[in-house]
Parts: structure tokens; sequence; C-alpha cells
């Protein structure tokens, strides 16, 4: 899997250091589990699509639901963007 | 497919009339009103479209109308232009940062006085607090017809009344009402009403106008060429060219003409009642459910949108999984009405909000209820 590009979110609320992954193909649930190497999972079966939230702790949060191309990326307030490389270099070793 | 539920952020899907209106024109020869060397036919359009639009609220008699890119626009000629001297302005805390931002701007250069009257839990003014916040160098009351944010509708003819009493300029924004009820600038009888044109008369984003009533004469914001006494370097004093100095915005006003067409056509109490029967629908259905908590009282209300939160998730989550998971467009946030949030409890990230169309199926409505429920069931697990 590769992360394409990452594309900051511009919300309404200011402030927010966040980003969406968009990734060369679809989320199934082994590449949530290869995500979920990285902190906490949070595996959600009950909405449309399935659901996930990874805690990495102190780091950042990501979310997101299967069968999308692409998640979010939430990092701690400021303009410190570094964990997104370490991700994109993290994903980049997931064969699915 | 996605399901757009922000129509009080900018109506979604406009009807076919709108889009054939638009498409015709860019398809025609150009048009500029009050110019030459383009198609001269197209400048009859907005002087139809002043007259339409001017009919519709029923203020040909008593007011002028300027088109303008939209509310803030309008808004900000109603204030900024006829206050210039420190005074004492009243609004309310249902209020846009469209009105908002202007008043502060007035607050830096003039240093005017401002209170803000503040509302109950469901977003509504009491006419006696306006009265009371009145002052003897009050000149201005500055009021929303409705809130963005939990639809509480002000008695604007009550508040029209009080502010001829005290002798104060009243100063109306009409963004979530124009469109959705009947309104009668002459019976009213406010200073200026301020609308936008792409939210429920179903223009395009970047139309819009202002009732002036004709007793006002605000200083323009904006000067230039109005294809108007070319010769002279000066500002023309007459309206409507005084305040429309550049390019009109002719696509705009085209959609503007159509979609009142079709409200005209299709009836204004119809699309208003539909609109109120989903909203009340997706209250009795998730009112009470698993924490979430619904600004919203059926008293007073516009019935074309509903703000709720689910438990201890922030609205944005909320937001989030809605558009993410189940495909349906809301809005999250303080909406750009950041004071009222004091008031009803939103503190400090603000509500989800969903506003339906006329448009807006059954269908859509159900899974919309189902989604949400979802989400509050789920709600620990997303937070």
């Amino acid at each position: 899997m590769k992360v394409m590009y990452f594309e900051y979110e511009e919300g309404c609320l200011e402030g927010r250091n966040v980003h969406s992954a968009y990734l060369n193909d679809t989320i199934n649930k082994n590449f949530i589990d290869y995500l979920a190497k990285l902190g906490k999972l949070v595996y959600i079966t009950e909405m449309n699509k399935p659901a996930f939230r990874v805690i990495v702790r102190g780091k950042y949060t990501m979310k997101g639901n299967e069968s999308d191309d692409h998640f979010m990326v939430i990092l701690p307030e400021g303009d410190d963007i570094s964990p997104l490389a370490e991700l994109k270099e993290f994903i980049s070793h997931y064969v699915g | 497919m996605k399901i757009y539920l922000n129509n009080g952020s900018t109506s979604f899907p406009k009807p076919l009339e709108v889009t054939n209106a638009i498409n015709e024109h860019l398809q025609a020869l150009p048009g500029n009103y009050g110019r030459s060397g383009i198609d001269k036919s197209k400048g009859s359009i907005v002087s139809s479209t002043r007259k339409l639009i001017s009919d519709f609220f029923n203020g040909s008699e008593s007011h002028n109308l300027v088109f303008t890119s939209g509310s803030t626009e309008a808004l900000n000629l109603a204030i900024l232009g006829s206050i210039k001297e420190k005074c004492h302005i009243v609004t309310t805390a249902i209020e846009h940062n469209s009105v908002y931002r202007p008043l502060d701007k007035l607050k830096q250069v003039y240093g005017i006085e401002l209170t803000i009257v503040a509302c109950d839990e469901f977003g509504n003014v009491s006419l006696n607090d306006i009265e009371k916040a009145i002052k003897a160098d009050t000149n201005m009351i500055a009021i929303n017809h409705c809130s963005n944010i939990t639809g509480a509708m002000t008695d604007i003819q009550a508040i029209s009344e009080i502010a001829e009493r005290h002798d104060c300029i009243l100063v109306i924004d009409g963004s979530q009402t124009a469109g959705v009820i009947p309104i009668d600038l002459q019976k009213l009888n406010c200073h200026y009403f301020a609308f936008t044109g792409h939210k429920s008369l179903y223009g395009l984003q970047g139309c819009g106008g202002l009732f002036i009533r004709k007793d006002q004469n605000p200083e323009p914001l904006k000067f230039g060429g109005t294809g108007f006494k070319s010769d002279s370097l000066s500002q023309p004093h007459e309206l409507p060219y005084k305040y429309e100095s550049g390019t009109l915005n002719i696509p705009g006003i085209i959609s503007l003409n159509a979609g009142i067409e079709w409200i005209m056509a299709t009836g204004i109490d119809k699309i208003h009642e539909r609109k109120d029967t989903i909203i009340k629908k997706i209250v009795d259905s998730i009112s009470g459910y698993r924490g979430i908590r619904l600004y919203y009282s059926s008293i007073n209300n516009s019935g074309t949108l509903l703000s709720f939160n689910i438990g201890q998730l922030p609205p944005e989550e909320t937001h989030y999984w809605l558009e993410t998971n189940y495909d349906i467009i809301a809005r999250s946030g303080l909406m750009c009405s950041p004071v009222i949030r004091k008031y009803i409890g939103t503190e400090p990230l603000g509500a989800v909000r969903i506003s339906p169309s006329y448009f807006t199926t059954d269908e859509e409505v159900d899974y919309t209820i189902n989604a949400i429920k979802a989400i509050a069931y789920n709600e620990e697990k997303l937070i």
C-alpha cells in the first residue's frame, strides 16, 4: 500500500492539525490490523461500513472506514507534521 | 449517492428550471447590464428580476432593491453605510458573523457601544429584552429573522414597531427566511432587509440583495464603473447605480429569477410544509435516544433545520461519521454564529446541523434517522 498524498483538512474550527491520507487502494480489515500495530485499535462493526480508530499515544489518531481509499490523521495542535512521513513509510511496507 | 442535508448553508439540488436558465444563459451571447458591446436583451433580465424580487417581498412601493454578492455584503452596506458616528447599537445573541463583524468594525472606527441581547436555550430572543436594551443614543437594531443554529424565529413585525417607537434604524438579516416564509416588506416597514440568493431562493452562490427603505441613504462601500453617467469621475447618486459598481453577477441574477419563479409556481407554503414535516419527523425519531441533545423547540421555529449533539461526541466527529460512513452531508461547528452557543449549551465546539430540502425523500429521511441512531449507539467507541 502507498500513501499517494496527504491533504490538509481545513475546517471551521481553527488550530487543528488534521490531514487525510489518500491511498492507492481501498482499506480492508487486514490493513486496519496493520495500522493497529502502531497503537490501540477501536473497531466498530455496527455502522454502515466497518469503522476504525487507531490511537497512537502521544503522537496522533487515525480514523476511517473500510472500503474507503482514505483515512484521517489527527495530529497534536501545532505545525509539526513529521509523523506523517513516518506513517507514510510504515504504510509502504504493508503488503495486502 | 450522497444525501445532502446542508441546505441551511446552500441549497441543493436547485430546481431544474434554475439549471436550465443558467445553461441557456451561458450558451447565449454575453450580457452586461448598462454596458454596450453586448447583447442588450440581457439587460432587461436585471430589471425584470429586480421587479420580480421586489414584488415577491412586496417591497416595490416601499424599498429599493440593490443586488449584492449575498447577505454579508448586504449587511455590510446596511450597517457600515448607515453609521458614521459614535452611537449605541442593539443586536442579539443569535446573529451571524456577517452582523457581528461589521459591528465590530464600527467599534474600532467610531467606538460605538454594542449591546448583545441574550436568547433562551432555544435561541428565542425576548421582545421585552430588546426594548429594554435601547438607550437614548441607540441608533440601530440589527437582528436575525431566524437563527441558523436553532431555527428560532424572531417577531420582526413587533421589533419593527419597537424600532419605530424609538427612532432606530432596523436592519434585518433574512438569510434563513427569504424564500421560506412570505415576507411583506411594505407591512414590515424595516429600514433594511438583507437576503442571500443561494439558500431558499435557489439561486447561485454569490448573489443576493439588500432592500433599502426609500427614505434611507447609506454611503456606498464600493465605487467604480456602473455603465451610467460614465463621463463623471464621481459615483452616481442615482439608485441602483450608487451601490452596484462593477460587473453585476448576471448568472446569479438569472438563477434568482428562475428560483423565485419556481417558488411561486410550486408554492412557498408547500415547500415550507415539506421541510417542516421532515424536521418534525427527525425530531420525533431521535429525541431522547441515547444521549442525543436537540437544540430545538417547535414554538416559533422555522422548521427548516435541526441542530443536535450526541453524548460526549464532539460535533465534528458526528459530522465526520455521518459523511464518511453514511454519505450524509451535514454541517458542524459554530456555523459562523459564535455567541448563541453560550446560551443554548453548545460551548465550546458548537453542534451538528441537518437542514433538508423540499427534494429530500422519505427514504433519505429514514436513512438519516437510522444513521444518527447508529452513531449514538456507538458513541463511546467513536470518542
